[in-house]
């Protein structure tokens, strides 16, 4: 009976040993990694692909709105000249003349303050 | 009773569908594991997309940053005739097409019609705001064309300085092809890979170089001068039924060129519907006599020599002086001119004889200090530089002739830039149409500064020749129409007689007028050239036209009159020589 017992620990022993060698815990490691890697790859692939529409799309609006500045600034161009002006001037009746030189008051820069600030004796920094 | 299976069938399917799959899995694994290098390359050849990105030239603005020319995208808008007929809308597309596009509903409906067309185009250069109107009728049967074109917002004003691009994107004119280079910007290029329908796959760009746009260029024009300047051409054209007119004013004290325009005129939005004579630009394009108006040079000249003052008498032979075999004529006839007075009612005979005494070698050296027979180096392609020979090729009576404006080819550019040195105190600097330019990151590359070329005259003559040039507009004087409340103007006028057909016409003129306001203190020199008016003279034809455009300039620049007692008032009292 004791004999039979041991041999059959053996057998037990030996069973899991055996199993242990098929799926080896290395092995299960690599795979693991290999599937963290390509899962990563993939991730990456998407989220590149993701940010390259992204691109995409905002390059087509910088493009659109680029050409819509451009046709707003041609437009403001056009309405502002000189030639439109007139235009409109005349559509509406308005007539513009030119202020007489009686009516012109020109500022000139005075050394007014210098004179003040040395009056006062004050520092001038100009 | 039971039938036997064929196995041996079942094995030979199974053996064929083996082989089979066997042999499409081997030409895989061949495809995708073996050399096969053209292969590869043919792959490559169709995934990989390289292409230049197209960049904007760049704008061109005047002096205060308004614009003047710009790239733009526009589109070509077509329809499919086909497509119209077999649905039976061509009626109703027309009239609102043609109500978007300003295009007569017939003529539409006339394209619409044309059997077994595909593509037929309704419209050029159209506008997004237009191309949205036509969207949002819904009509599947238009389609458009993309397309980069140059536009001048402001139409034909300055359209002779700024020039044009042709359809290939090349300036060939103006500013645009002296400043193609800088315009034009560089290119960018992309290397990348498309999926099979084309698309790119943002990943696998591999090679992104960003275009740079083109310089943005800014004039010392001013789009207010510039425009009434025009306006007065136009005027001065309609009064005078002349074959062309053209006019600049420019800044004394910077020598920047504040207007510039030519008549007859051209749009560089349709520059290939224009003539090549519309499109000179005939400021210094247009070599001719200048007559009277050249006697202001030779007079400094003299003055500059002091072999003359101003208060000496001129026998002016009563209007008709026989020297070396020929007769020279005055067009009103005087006995006695002081020097003051012939160039005050502009006497031939009276210079001709000053200049006898300056001789041939000064009066030659004085006139290329003067800048004429040379370019004055302005930023615009063709410029002449006139005609001046030299005084080997002078006949005996090539002095006399010389010195009034005649045997001498000039431009109006060169006459404008030769009154500026008297206000100037004698400088004479380069005339210039660019300010600055800007590169696309913002950063300037160019700011004009003036430019010095020579000084003909003192300062001291320069200022007696504004003096006496103020006698021309006052009451007596040939160019008393071009005074203006509040202001001096020392001017002259000129009417020098065309060449038709090898001789001179006394029908046919040029009629001009050059001057400078205030005459204090100049702050801008303007010509003003009439070709072949009916009215003829230069006092009659030209003069108005320099009131009217001065007249607004002082006023756009604030240049204020001179006060009263600071002003130049002769009353027939002749200034002398300042020692």
């Amino acid at each position: 009976m004791t004999r039979k017992r041991s041999r059959n620990r053996v057998k037990t022993r030996t069973r899991k040993t055996m199993a242990v060698k098929v799926f080896p815990g290395a092995f299960a490691s690599l795979l693991l990694l290999a599937t963290v890697l390509s899962l990563g790859y993939l991730w990456l692939g998407s989220r590149c692909d993701n940010l390259g529409r992204q691109i995409s799309s905002l390059e087509k609006q910088l493009d659109q709105k680029q050409r819509e500045v451009l046709n707003e600034k041609f437009k403001w161009s056009n309405m502002t000249s000189t030639l439109q002006i007139e235009k409109l001037l005349q559509k509406h009746g308005i007539e513009m003349t030119w202020p007489s030189e009686e009516s012109v008051v020109r500022l000139r820069r005075t050394d007014t303050h210098l004179q003040l600030a040395q009056a006062t004796g004050g520092v001038v920094n100009d | 009773m039971t039938e036997q299976r064929p196995w041996w069938r079942v094995g030979l399917v199974v053996l064929v569908f083996a082989g089979v799959w066997t042999g499409l899995g081997m030409r895989l694994a061949y495809l995708h594991l073996g050399e096969n290098r053209d292969l590869h390359a043919k792959v490559a050849s169709i995934r990989s997309f390289e292409k230049d990105v197209s960049v904007a030239r760049g704008k061109i603005y005047d002096r205060e940053g308004n614009l003047l020319a710009l790239d733009l995208r526009t589109r070509h808008v077509s329809v499919n005739p086909t497509a119209i007929q077999e649905k039976g809308v061509g009626r109703s597309l027309a009239v609102r097409l043609g109500q978007i596009l300003d295009i007569p509903p017939a003529t539409i409906y006339a394209t619409t019609q044309k059997p077994g067309r595909k593509q037929e185009y309704i419209a050029k250069f159209v506008h997004d705001d237009k191309v949205k109107a036509i969207n949002e009728l819904g009509f599947s049967e238009v389609f458009y064309d993309e397309i980069s074109t140059r536009y001048y917002p402001q139409e034909s004003l300055m359209s002779h300085i700024l020039g044009y691009v042709n359809y290939e994107g090349v300036g060939s004119a103006g500013i645009e092809l002296k400043y193609n280079k800088s315009l034009r910007g560089v290119p960018g290029y992309r290397s990348t890979q498309v999926d099979g329908e084309g698309r790119e796959i943002l990943a696998l760009r591999s090679l992104d170089i960003a275009p740079v746009e083109g310089d943005s260029i800014y004039l010392t024009l001013d789009q207010n001068i510039q425009y009434f300047t025009e306006a007065a051409l136009d005027r001065a054209m309609a009064t005078n039924r002349a074959l062309g007119a053209w006019a600049i004013v420019q800044d004394v004290k910077t020598g920047e060129i504040l207007a510039m325009a030519s008549r007859p005129t051209f749009n560089p939005n349709q520059y290939n519907q224009y003539s090549d004579v519309e499109r000179r630009n005939s400021t210094i394009g247009y070599v001719y006599e200048p007559g009277s108006i050249f006697k202001v040079a030779s007079i400094a000249a003299i003055l500059n020599e002091r072999l003359f003052r101003p208060a000496d008498v001129i026998d002016c032979e009563n209007g008709a002086w026989f020297y070396s075999g020929r007769v020279l004529r005055d067009y009103h006839a005087y006995d006695r001119l002081t020097v003051a007075d012939v160039l005050k009612k502009s006497s031939n005979i009276g210079t001709a004889k000053m200049a006898l005494e300056l001789g041939e070698d000064r009066l030659y050296r004085y006139l290329r200090g003067f800048g004429f027979g040379e370019r004055t180096g302005i930023e615009l392609p063709a410029e002449e530089a006139g005609i001046l020979h030299g005084v080997p090729s002078w006949s005996s009576l090539s002095l006399t002739r010389v010195c009034i404006g005649y045997e001498v080819g000039v431009t109006a550019l060169q006459m404008v830039n030769m009154i500026s040195v008297f206000g100037n105190h004698g400088y004479r600097l380069k005339p210039h149409l660019i300010k600055r330019i800007v590169g696309s990151d913002g950063m300037v590359k160019y700011e004009a500064q003036p430019e010095v070329l020579s000084r003909p005259i003192r300062g001291d003559t320069a200022r007696l020749m504004c003096k006496l040039l103020t006698r021309v507009t006052e009451p007596g004087g040939t160019g008393r129409r071009a005074r203006f409340d509040g202001y001096t103007v020392a001017g002259k006028t000129g009417t020098a007689e065309k060449i038709i057909d090898g001789t001179y016409s006394s029908k046919h003129n040029m009629a001009s007028f050059l001057g400078l306001v205030p005459a204090e203190d100049p702050r801008i020199a303007i010509i003003v050239v009439v070709d072949d008016p009916e009215t003829r003279t230069g006092g009659v034809a030209a003069a108005p036209v320099f009131r009217e455009i001065a007249e607004n300039t002082v006023k756009l620049l604030d240049i204020p009159p001179i006060p009263e007692d600071l002003t130049y008032v002769f009353n027939e009292e002749i200034p002398d020589v300042e020692q």
